[in-house]
């Protein structure tokens, strides 16, 4: 064991002086960090410009009653804020007019002229008699607006003002108090995600109120959708972390391959404490990639969403990175092991990269379609179901408890498989030489007794 | 032992004893078995029959810790530091960092490598980076040691230095085991030699056994005499021009000789010649001595 150690830190050192190591860690969160902030400011942007009225429904109210318009701006303003966070919802804005000094035909023609224009999108007419009505008689409220004109919006100014008159006259009725108050009650709609399921992963809480901003209000209006604003992000740190520390130990291998260093340590220690003292190594040199990483995640989902990430995902985020490290680690050293040079080694390594970013390709899918076929035969399948199983702790149903279990089984007999066959490739590859070689002829140094 | 790759025999049969506290010399030409037959003994390749001890033991992994090995074709880590190679190959074989640091120091100070200790192994010249191979292997003071081709690449100061070194080992006890194309060199070095052809050990034994064994009647001479006089000389089987000197091959005694030729021309050089480790290679691996062997 003090060997394998003796090799761990060694390839640790490797590991952590190399410039492609430093590159991996603070590149990938560097673009992330400036695409993310890019994507804040425009959808920032985009809402401060919704807000300045850039588009807002500009309605001229000729209010003859004289005490309506101030009550019905005061509901606008509360309607702008409550919908601002709605995708596609215009703003409404509120334009008082005086009484006509001429005529109302000439002033209304020139109301007409203004819609034309483009000044106004309508324009609204609250009778003289308004406030004075009796609660059984219907108010004419009269409203001039173009075709296309958002019906809400219409529905909106029709309640405004039906709220605010039967509020005024409530207050002016001689019911008593309790009554008033009963009858004045609203109910107003609160969004939420339905329960956990039993046996369903608890949900994490976020608090918009502790975010505050639009990326917390996301989070909050999210819904189910929500918990994948962690988990995806840890299936690409997964990807990431086994990507850039189980790959290099197939450059390692074969550079101690070429350059002969490899039959002195075969010499000096069994295959397995070589390999083993590998993978050691490059889980050493996983941690500190994958603690830069998930402490990232863990202080902005703290910062701006007010989350914490949830103990059994973190769990089972652990579980899936150290038995997929094994597993293509393991890979990566036989096919390191096997092949004799750079060019040659092509043959062997596209396939096994092709197959270890497999489920990225699928993650969208896998996402949309949590509980689909391909995304439970993908979780079954050990090379693809640590990111296939993260995306799916994400989504909404998340995966029954069985087929974690049944998943992190098939993967952990798969990569311990890998690292006891790795052993036996490493032992008869590191001293082949002349040509790499065929899959044909590894099956063989496997099998052979 | 035995070994085969595929339909290839690589090892036949091979018997054979490396006395302790000995140098011993494995000869033989390319892919006679040799380099397999280290392999073998270290572990890195299992043969297909037979039985294998190293110092005593026939667990080979066992041994290992105590057996250092210089492979033919040497391998260091470029980037490496010299004193971080040494230290790092010193633990590899089970050496504390304790044991290690004097050790270190004292060898590279015995190489004439003090002054590069710090500096990576990429920016050594290869006689360098060829010293510090063999102390990779020296480092852990093993009880054996095998070298695959140890003075390959060395200039001769360097040779001389690294003989010393193998010298001083051997004084201590250690046992070596050489396996070398240099026939002088293992002349220089090794107590006893052993030679493969083909797999197989065609020789054993200490320097003057085998000369004696494959000593001819042979007499090296310089003389006035063109090659027609001394080929009419009574008693030569054949004439082989080496220069100045002429070797020749007698069917009878060299006195008999010796005294024809004084009476026929001057003679200004004479010597009876003893068979060198490199006219036994030829005679063995030379072109048509295998069917004799084989026979």
């Amino acid at each position: 064991m003090t060997r394998a150690l003796v090799i761990a830190a060694t390839e640790f050192r490797a590991f952590v002086r190399a410039k492609s190591f430093w590159i991996g860690l603070l590149l990938p969160p560097l673009i992330g960090g400036l695409v993310w902030l890019g994507t804040w400011w425009a959808a920032s942007s985009a809402v401060a410009a919704s807000a300045r009225g850039a588009h807002a429904v500009r309605i001229a109210v000729l209010d003859r009653s004289g005490s309506l318009f101030g009550a019905l701006e005061i509901a606008a303003a509360q309607r702008n804020d409550r919908l601002r966070w709605v995708a596609g919802n215009r703003p409404v804005e509120l334009v008082k007019l005086d009484p006509p000094s001429s005529s109302d035909e000439a002033a209304f023609a020139n109301l007409g002229r203004r819609i034309h224009a483009g000044e106004l999108d309508a324009w609204a007419e609250i009778p003289a008699d308004a406030n004075s009505s009796g609660l059984a008689e219907t108010v004419p409220l009269r409203v001039v607006c173009p075709d296309g004109f958002p019906g809400e919006v219409v529905e909106w100014l029709e309640r405004a003002a039906q709220d605010e008159l039967r509020t005024r006259a409530l207050r002016s009725s001689s019911l008593p108090e309790a009554v008033r108050a009963r009858l004045g009650r609203t109910v107003e709609a609160k969004v939420e995600a339905p329960p956990p399921a039993p046996g369903e992963a608890r949900d994490f809480a976020p608090d918009p109120d502790a975010a505050g901003g639009f990326v917390g209000r996301l989070l909050a209006e999210s819904g189910p959708h929500r918990k994948s604003f962690i988990a995806v992000p840890l299936a690409m740190i997964l990807f990431l972390a086994v990507t850039f520390t189980a790959m290099p130990l197939f450059q390692a291998v074969l550079e101690e391959k070429s350059s002969r260093v490899s039959e002195i340590l075969i010499a000096s220690v069994s295959s397995t404490q070589l390999m083993l003292g590998k993978l050691v190594g490059s889980l050493a040199a996983c941690a500190i990639f994958v603690a830069v990483y998930v402490g990232v995640l863990f202080g902005l989902l703290l910062l701006l969403f007010g989350a914490a990430i949830p103990g059994h995902l973190l769990a089972l985020f652990a579980v899936y990175l150290l038995l997929s490290l094994l597993l293509w680690g393991a890979i990566f050293l036989a096919l390191g092991a096997a092949c004799v040079d750079a060019k040659d080694a092509q043959n062997l390594m596209v396939p096994a990269m092709l197959l270890q970013t497999l489920p990225v390709f699928f993650m969208s899918i896998i996402a949309y379609d949590p509980s689909g076929r391909l995304a439970r035969v993908l979780s079954l399948f050990p090379p693809t179901a640590p990111i296939t199983m993260m995306v799916r702790l994400g989504a909404d149903p998340a995966p029954q408890a069985v087929e974690i279990a049944l998943s992190v089984a098939l993967l952990a007999a798969t990569s311990f498989t890998c690292v006891w066959a790795a052993g036996r490739v490493l032992r008869v590859g590191l001293l082949a030489s002349g040509r790499s070689a065929s899959m044909r002829e590894i099956a063989r140094w496997i099998l052979a007794r | 032992m035995s070994l085969r790759f595929g339909e290839r025999v690589a090892v036949d049969r091979l018997s054979l004893e490396v006395p302790g506290g000995s140098v011993f010399g494995l000869i033989g030409p390319n892919g006679s078995g040799k380099t397999s037959t280290l392999r073998m003994l270290l572990d890195l390749l299992r043969p297909d029959s037979g039985r294998i001890e190293v110092l005593g033991d026939r667990r080979l992994s066992r041994a290992r810790d105590r057996v250092g090995y210089v492979p033919e074709e040497r391998g260091l880590y470029r980037r490496m530091a010299v004193r971080a190679t040494l230290e790092y190959f010193g633990r590899l074989k089970g050496a504390s960092p304790r044991e290690l640091r004097p050790r270190i120091e004292r060898w590279l100070a015995r190489m004439q490598l003090a002054d590069v200790a710090g500096l990576r192994v990429d920016t050594l010249s290869k006689g360098m980076a060829q010293k510090l191979q063999l102390l990779t292997a020296v480092i852990a003071e093993p009880e054996l040691l095998i070298l695959d081709e140890p003075l390959s690449g060395l200039d001769p100061v360097s040779a001389d230095m690294v003989g010393g070194v193998l010298s001083e080992l051997r004084a201590q006890g250690r046992t070596i085991l050489i396996s070398t194309h240099d026939m002088a060199a293992a002349e220089r070095l090794c107590d006893r030699i052993a030679m493969l052809f083909h797999g197989r050990l065609v020789l054993d034994g200490t320097l003057d056994e085998i000369r004696d064994r494959y000593a001819t009647r042979m007499a090296r001479v310089e003389t006035d005499a063109p090659n027609e006089v001394l080929q009419a000389l009574p008693g030569v089987a054949a004439i082989v021009e080496r220069g100045r000197m002429r070797d020749v091959e007698l069917k009878d005694s060299p006195e008999s000789f010796l005294a024809a030729l004084v009476a026929c021309a001057g003679v200004r050089h004479f010597e009876l010649v003893r068979p060198s480790l490199h006219d036994v290679f030829v005679r063995i691996a030379g072109p048509g001595a295998g069917d004799e062997l084989h026979d």
